[in-house]
């Protein structure tokens, strides 16, 4: 069970990152983008923060991804 | 002062807000005891009354709305509810505490008891500061809102110790003459506003930091876990 909760939180960190590197983003950039912190971005990528509905749809459309694609396991 | 709006940092104040409104009503029982000792003017209770007792009925009412007034369970919307409800309240309550201090200091100068309304605030101000500062809540986002909010603070806090420095020589300008009124305030300025700016730069510093260092934590930990799971 411990593992595959870490492996599910990996799984969350790397879909957001990769979508943000493959549009060459920063954290910051996305965080400009989307109205939020630098730090809430770099959080919700640890898998330490679970963002509302709403922060999830505004990613989305910054990285030009569907909430499944992001955000779904 | 212009900095992004962030829901994380909005439900982590929040948090720290519902946190510390109970100290803020703890307090004003206490002041209210001891004022009783010095002055019984109604007058003088109405920011205890307006504040306190105003925020403290609207939270019952709220609650008893909702249906969660003695409710125990662990519902993330209903703690979330609950906590936004308190946040709201001592926000309200600390403004109408600000406010009323300096009304009370310009309508009864002398009474000592007026006094209490002006100080109660400053202890869960200094708590909530000391979490924010510690939660790393006071951030500015990108490098262009650092740019755009340092640009609008360096302007405001001059405009705001001229403003302190006229509101605080009004008390003594009857015994001045008009320069000894302008340098008084000049001086009660810069005694507030060098430190002030100071202060807030300073704390904005350490609250960045905290908040990076406690970013790379959760970056470190999530290595860690992978590293375990291998």
């Amino acid at each position: 069970m411990l593992k595959m909760n870490a492996m599910t939180a990996n799984m969350k960190n790397i879909k957001l990152k990769i979508a943000r590197v493959a549009l060459e983003l920063s954290q910051e950039q996305l965080a400009e983008k989307v109205g939020v912190t630098r730090q809430t971005i770099g959080l919700i990528e640890a898998g330490k923060y679970n963002p509302s509905l709403n922060l999830c749809i505004a990613i989305c459309m910054a990285l030009e991804k569907t909430l499944d694609e992001l955000f779904w396991e | 002062m212009k900095r992004v709006k962030d829901e994380r940092i909005a439900k982590e104040a929040n948090k720290i807000f519902a946190r510390t409104y109970f100290l803020l009503l703890s307090l004003t029982v206490v002041e209210v005891a001891i004022k009783l000792f010095f002055d019984r003017t109604f007058a003088l209770y109405l920011p205890e009354i307006i504040g306190s007792g105003v925020s403290f009925l609207f939270l019952l009412i709220r609650y008893t709305h909702m249906g969660v007034l003695f409710r125990r369970d662990t519902d993330e919307r209903i703690e979330d509810f609950k906590i936004r409800t308190k946040g709201m309240c001592h926000v309200y309550c600390f403004v109408v505490y600000l406010i009323s201090g300096v009304v009370m200091l310009l309508f009864y100068p002398d009474n000592i008891a007026a006094l209490g309304s002006f100080f109660i605030w400053i202890i869960p101000a200094g708590v909530m500061s000391h979490h924010i500062i510690k939660n790393g809540l006071l951030a500015w986002g990108s490098n262009q809102s650092k740019k755009r909010g340092i640009m609008t603070f360096r302007v405001g806090v001059p405009i705001a110790s001229l403003f302190f420095g006229v509101f605080m020589a009004w008390f003594t300008m009857d015994n001045e003459t008009l320069w000894q009124t302008v340098l008084h305030a000049c001086i009660l300025a810069l005694l507030w506003g060098i430190p002030f700016y100071f202060g807030m730069t300073r704390m904005f510093m350490k609250s960045d930091k905290n908040a990076n260092q406690q970013l790379t934590n959760a970056e470190n930990e999530c290595d860690d876990s992978k590293h375990e799971e291998y």
